[in-house]
This record gives structure tokens, sequence and C-alpha cells, in this order.
């Protein structure tokens, strides 16, 4: 659909010569959230870092907000609107929480526009308001993955790439931070595309699945349908 | 004429210096710039013996050349655990320790060292002129090459190969790699030492200059410019540097000082750009007068290669989807099942019946805080595969590194055909039976496909000191019946025309049927296979998963981790699932993946 802010076709990717992701299509509407599921290994982080421009696509094609950025790094990607969270090694852990956002507005022009986007940020996590000196190394898991989204949140960004944000956190953590994901998508209206491996807490946030196995697409379904079944071992 | 022969005399000597640090350094992957620092130990002790003593010079170069050996073999003791920058560190200190020693003792002549080494004889034959020196210097030259050649051409040298490419590997495949690491240290200290006994006598004296870091230094830069690995490139080396003195002298006419220093720029110069721009050297490993044309193939040079590189080896295929394996394999799968019994039950049949072929009792493991493994008990079955499953850190790897003995358990005990093997190393278990195979595939890149294989034989004669210099024929017979036999497994997972190829050229799935062949080759009976379907497209999996089942049919005890569910459901005979470093479940792949409280553990709570 061309008011499709991301459209990957037929898309292999690997590293250097381990060809790990193989012939995948899939496409993110404004203001959807967007979960690929799959087994360790199957390819779904490898497949969000060739999407952002971290290594480069063996093949395919990847058009952001109409514009081929096949063979574009991760820096233009960036100034495109892309923002990605890894899923380990999220925040500078040196540095405090204003630096830490300062940070994620380098390439924001002006300083009111940086201000801006700073009281955004505090207003939806006033958490990080409070810990704004704070290092954020002596933070809890927790709250270093809502640094992270909001270091995200100061690029300004229309599409988000998030790789397994539940990693390490406790499970009632993880319902926050993906509540809050909701929020994005539905108050800013950020596209959302996420990596996960606790596919409970994926499709409960979710509109669409994609579920990879060893490197290629096997199923695309609404979240609501992939809710209803009764377990998914015969995906993974 | 004498000034020539000086030249050459000079050649063959430091052709001995390169001879022997290649085998460390090029052969064996010990970066050490501690060579000249061994030579010194001869030279000085030779020089020592005689002027205060007036021990001659062969007995002065025995005893020379055995204190260079044990200072190797001192030096080789904490070496054996150092990655190579701290192998560096370790090496540059032991050049400046013996170097500062013999400047400020006064006994060994200071600064200036020992001087005067003249009247040296050998057998009554007086050594004066340099003319005098050649017959003999030649003749050690020659039989310092044939040493080192046998040293490093050999079951010996590729196992030495081995350990440059991947320590941790060549452990898991049953070689003892501080015997290796230590032996290798000392003859190439002794060799050492011996150069720095000619040297001492043919310059007649021993100085620190004489074996410097600058030295040490230069002997690096012939061997890495003639080709590490390459015997008659270190020759080569030797030749080009050495003559590089009279080159900057006579042919550019530079005065001694001036010429000394532009050596020095110069053997820098060779390392970067040698470096650079062709760091295999001018010879690389692999290649001599004969075999010039038909080089070990590096990398793929044409679409017709790459092609080949990406299709589905023909063989494999066949070997997978046939229930009695490839006709040469067909009286060893028989064999092995008259000796197991016959063919076990695919689907079904009682596991509790089976052998229990690996047994693991309350083994636990812990890291500070973090308990990786707790009070695990599980079983492993003659002939059948056994699959271990779980979320993200569960514990499944650290499974496997307990089970080869790369981690010491904290508590428990891991009985293998019941023989207790708790606490034994990575190399005696898998002598004991037990190999392994990793994750991200490891297979030794520089050497080829074939040695890849044969390196992982047990019971090589040549891979043993004795073997390789006391039984040449013996030696000879079992690398044909190695080489064979490592045939037949490259045949088994459909590699054998890529025989030749180096292994690090090959595309990832074709890496991984190699790694199968050559943990297969170790004719362990246990085999641990980690995620044999990862990083593979589709027809790779269903080509990994045929020769699975058949090894499982032939007789074969398999564990497999994998997080390829698909895999499991098809593969496992039995299954543990773990969570936070405990077994919580066990059973075959069907009542685990209906149980619903695994389910939540799995893939987590809406």
């Amino acid at each position: 659909m061309s008011d499709d802010v991301l459209v990957v076709k037929d898309l292999q990717a690997g590293y250097g010569k381990k060809h790990v992701v193989f012939d995948v299509d899939l496409h993110l509407r404004p203001g959807e959230i967007v979960t690929i599921i799959g087994h360790n290994g199957a390819g779904k982080t490898t497949a969000l870092k060739t999407i952002f421009g971290m290594l480069p696509a063996l093949g395919g094609t990847i058009t952001y907000s109409g514009e081929d950025v096949t063979s574009s790094n991760c820096r233009h990607n960036a100034l495109l609107g892309m923002s990605y969270i890894p899923a380990e090694r999220f925040v500078f852990s040196d540095l405090n929480v204003l630096d830490n956002l300062r940070l994620g507005a380098t390439h924001v022009p002006s300083a009111e526009e940086r201000d801006r986007l700073k009281k955004r940020v505090y207003e939806m996590f006033p958490l990080l308001f409070e810990r704004s000196a704070q290092l954020a190394g002596t933070m809890s898991g927790g709250q270093q993955r809502m640094l992270s989204l909001g270091i995200a949140l100061m690029s300004n960004p229309t599409m988000l790439l998030l790789d397994e944000p539940s990693l390490g956190l406790a499970p009632a953590l993880v319902a926050e931070i993906f509540d809050n994901v909701r929020r994005l998508a539905d108050e800013e209206g950020l596209s959302v595309l996420l990596v996960e491996q606790n596919v409970g807490q994926a499709l409960r946030i979710a509109d669409r699945a994609y579920v990879l196995r060893s490197g290629r697409l096997i199923l695309e379904e609404t979240a609501e349908v992939m809710r209803r079944r009764k377990d998914y071992w015969d995906l993974f | 004429m004498e000034i020539q022969i000086t030249y050459l005399n000079s050649v063959l000597i430091f052709t001995i210096f390169a001879l022997s640090l290649n085998l460390l350094l090029g052969y064996a992957g010990q970066v050490s710039v501690a060579h000249a620092a061994f030579g010194a130990i001869g030279g000085y002790t030779v020089g020592y013996l005689y002027l205060e003593h007036d021990v001659g010079l062969l007995p002065g170069l025995v005893v020379g050349v055995l204190l260079s050996a044990l200072a190797g073999l001192i030096v080789g003791l904490p070496a054996l655990r150092l990655s190579t920058e701290f192998l560096i560190l370790l090496t540059l200190a032991t050049q400046t320790i013996i170097l500062t020693l013999v400047t400020t003792n006064s006994s060994l002549g200071g600064t200036y060292g020992l001087q005067g080494l003249t009247g040296l004889s050998v057998f009554g034959d007086e050594l004066i002129l340099p003319s005098d020196f050649l017959p003999y210097l030649f003749a050690l030259a020659v039989i310092v090459y044939l040493i080192v050649r046998r040293f490093g051409e050999s079951p010996y040298g590729r196992v030495l190969r081995g350990i440059r490419e991947d320590e941790v590997v060549c452990r898991s495949l049953g070689k003892n790699v501080f015997v290796y690491k230590l032996t290798v240290f000392s003859v190439t200290a002794a060799i050492a030492g011996l150069a720095g006994v000619l040297l001492a006598a043919q310059t007649q004296l021993a100085s620190p200059s004489l074996f410097s870091f600058d030295q040490s230094t230069a002997i690096i830069a012939m061997v890495i410019l003639g080709g590490s690995g390459n015997l008659l490139g270190s020759v080569l080396g030797a030749t080009l540097l050495v003559l590089l003195t009279p080159f900057f002298q006579n042919v550019l006419s530079f005065a001694p000082e001036k010429s000394s220093l532009w050596r020095l720029i110069a053997y820098g110069a060779v390392l970067v750009v040698v470096m650079l721009v062709r760091p295999q050297g001018l010879l690389p490993e692999g290649t001599n007068l004969g075999t010039l044309g038909r080089r070990l193939i590096r990398r793929r040079t044409s679409v017709a290669d790459d092609a080949m590189a990406l299709a589905l080896p023909g063989q494999a295929i066949v070997n997978a989807t046939t229930t009695q394996g490839d006709p040469d394999g067909d009286a060893h799968a028989l064999t092995e099942l008259a000796h197991h019994g016959g063919l076990p039950a695919t689907e079904g049949g009682d596991w509790n019946k089976d052998e229990v072929v690996l047994s693991v009792v309350g083994l636990t493991k812990r890291f500070g805080g973090i308990t990786a493994a707790e009070d695990l008990k599980m079983e492993l079955r003659r002939g059948r595969i056994t699959a271990l499953v779980g979320p993200n850190g569960a514990g499944k790897t650290t499974v496997f590194n307990l089970l080869t003995g790369a981690i010491r358990p904290d508590a428990g005990q891991i009985t293998l055909h019941g023989k207790d093997i708790t606490g034994f190393r990575p190399d005696q278990v898998a002598n004991e039976g037990m190999a392994r195979s990793f994750q991200d595939v490891r297979v030794f890149p520089r050497l080829s496909v074939l040695e890849n294989v044969m390196i992982a034989l047990q019971g090589q004669v040549g891979e043993h000191t004795s073997g390789l210099f006391l039984r040449p024929k013996a030696t000879a017979q079992s690398e044909r019946a190695t080489r064979d036999r490592a045939m037949e497994w490259l045949s088994f997972v459909g590699m054998d025309s890529f025989a030749e190829y180096q292994a690090g050229a090959l595309a990832f799935g074709q890496q991984k049927l190699v790694a199968l062949a050559r943990v297969l080759a170790t004719d362990a009976e246990v085999v641990l296979l980690d995620e044999p379907a990862s990083g593979i497209d589709q027809q790779w999996v269903e080509v990994m998963l045929g020769l699975i089942e058949l090894l499982r049919d032939q007789g074969r005890t398999i564990c497999i981790v994998e997080h390829n569910l698909h895999v499991v459901g098809r593969l496992a005979d039995h299954t543990y699932f773990m969570e936070l470093g405990r077994i919580t479940a066990q059973g075959s792949f069907e009542e685990l993946t209906n149980e619903s409280r695994l389910a939540e553990a799995y893939f987590g709570t809406a």
C-alpha cells in the first residue's frame, strides 16, 4: 500500500557469507504495531538490523516513506526518522539520564526543538525527570528500558525498531514497558516494528504479527487471530 | 671471497633462526618476540664456558642447546593459558630480562659482551676463516630444516596448525594442547640456542647487541616476509634480509652505521608492508616448488565456483534420504548395527529400556550469584536422540560445556560408559568417547577441508614426537589410513569433492557439514550437537536432519540443543525442558507441548 511507512520485499540478509534471512516480505502502516516472533536464531534481529541499515542487505528492497533505503546505512536512516533500540546495551551507562536523552537528539537542529522533545519525554515518563541526574548504569533494568524509549523519542522518529525489549525484565515491568509502547503508537502515531521472544506480551499490544522460522516467513496474521491460539509450539 | 662467505654463513645461521621461529609462530601460532634471547643463552653459554673454563665448542654447544631448551620450557609454562596479546608481552619480558641479565653481569662481559672467541675447533679442525665454518653451518642448516619440516609437515604439524587456528576446538577433538605447546616452545628455543651458538662462534663474540630485541624483530620479519607456515619461505626471507647489509653497504655505498640504521628501518617497513599488502608472505603456506601450480584454493574466483558453493552436496541428499546410507558406509553401518544389537525403534519403543551411555547426577554450576545449572539429572541412551530445549538463558549451553569439561561443575557426577569423567579436561572427555560440535561451527579456516577431518581422527601415530621421529613407516601407514577414513566421512556428508578447498572459503552451510564430518571422525560414541539446524536454509536443514537420523539409526548416541522446535519435534526421542538452570520437565516432545505451564514459560504470558 502506498501509505505504508515501511515496505520490505524479498529481503535477503545475513553476516558476510552466512545467509540467515530468506525472501522476507513485510510492511508497516502508520501508527501500527507489528511484531516479528520466532525461535531463537530465526533471523528476527538480523532482519531488524538490516532494515535499520546496520547490516547491508544481501538482496531485496527496503522502502521507507516512499524512499528506497536498501543500501542506506543507519546514520542516514536515523536522519530519515527511524529509531532503533537494541536488545542489549541500550543506554549509555556512564552518563546520566539527561545526557543520555541529549545524545538521542544529536541531529535535532535547534535548542528549542530539543527542549520541546525533552519536555515531551518527561511528561510521558515522569520517573526520568525525577532521576535526570542519575547515572544510567545505576538504574534498574526496567528504568533503563524506559530511558531507552525516551532516548528514541528524542530524535522525533516516525518508526521505532525495538529488539526484544522484554529481555531481562520481570513480567510486571514488561507489561508496563509494552503499555508505554502502545501509548506511543496511539498518541504520537509512531509505527513500531517489534521483535520479541515473549509472544504473549507482544501480541497483547500488536496489531499484526509475522512469524519467522529458520530465516523464512511462515505466517502473517492479525494479532487478534494469533491471540486465539492455544499455543505456539508449531510456529517455533 | 671470504667476505662473501661471511654473508653466506650469516644467511645459514639466520635461516636456522627463522626456521625455528616459523615452527613456533607460523605453524603453532605462538607469537614470540624472544627468539634472539634464546639465541643469547646458547651463544653466551659457549662463550663463557670456552673463555672461563676452556670447554670446547662441541660440549659447549650441547650445554647451550640444553639450557635454551630448558628456558623455552620455563617460558612455555606460563604461556600455556595466555592469549596472543599477553603472550607477546610475556616474550617481550623474557627478551628484556635475559638481555638485562647478560648486560649487567660483569662475568659475562657487560655491555661489550664476551669478546675474543677465537681458536674454536671442532673434531680437531680449527675454525679460523669463514670458509672453515661454512660446511658445518651448511650441514646444520640442512639438519634443522629436515627436523623442522618433520615437525611441521606431518600429522604433528597439522595439530600445531589446528592449535593456531582454534585451540578450544583442538582440545575438544582430543588433543592435549598443553603438551604440544610446551614441546614446541622448548624445541624451537633449543634450535634458537643452537643458532646463537653458531652466531657467537662465527662473529667470535657474544654480545647483547648480537641478541637484541632488534635481532628478534629481524627474525620475525624474515619469517613473515618469507611466508608464515612455509619453510622454504623462511630460507628465502632470511636470505633477502641478511643480504640487505651488503646491499646497503656495497650497492648503495652506505657507511656501516648508516647501513645498520637503514636495516632496522627496512625490517619495520617489511613487517608493515607485508601485513597490509600480502599477509601470507612471499611463499604462502602450503606452496612449495612442486605444488606451485596446484595450490590450496583460497577463494572462489568464478561464477561457476559460486554456484557450486551454494548448491547442496548431492551425495549428502542421497545419504540423508537413504536408510542404508552410501555403499561404502554400508559395511560400517552393518557392523555398528550388529554391535548394538539391531536397529532401534525409531518411533515408540521404550526409551527407558535402552542402555544408558551417559548419566548425569546432581550437576550444579554457579557463576557468582547466578545459578547456571542446578542439580541436573539426565541420561543419554544408546541409539537415541535426546534434545535440550528451553527459553533463553535456561542453561542449555552450560550443560554442553559441563559435559565436555570446558567448565568444571561445582557439584555432581558425570558418568560415561560407567566411568566417572567428572572434572576431566576437554581432550580427555573426547578420548573417552564424547565429542561436541559448536554453534558457530568453528572449522579451522586455513586448513583444508580434508585436514579439518583428518585432525579429528584418534590414535594417529604421527601426532606424537616418538611416533613421528622413531617410527616413520608406521607414521606413513597411519597417515594413509587417516586420509582414507577422513574421505569416507567427507563422502558421508557429501563434501568429498571439496577436500582440497581451504575450509574458510566455504559457505556457512558447507562449513557446517564439514564440522559434522569432523566431530563424527572422532569416532566418539556420544555426539553433542549444538544447534545443528541454525543459520542454514530449509533444504540444508533437511539434509542435516537426514544425516543425524541416519547416525541415530547406526547406533550413535546423540544429544542436541535446538531452538527450532520443528527440528526437535522431528528428531528427538526424548526431550529435557530447562528453565533458569533446572530441568523442569522431560518426556517425548508431544508430552511436553501439551503442558500449558511449559508453554507459558517458553512463550511468556499475555
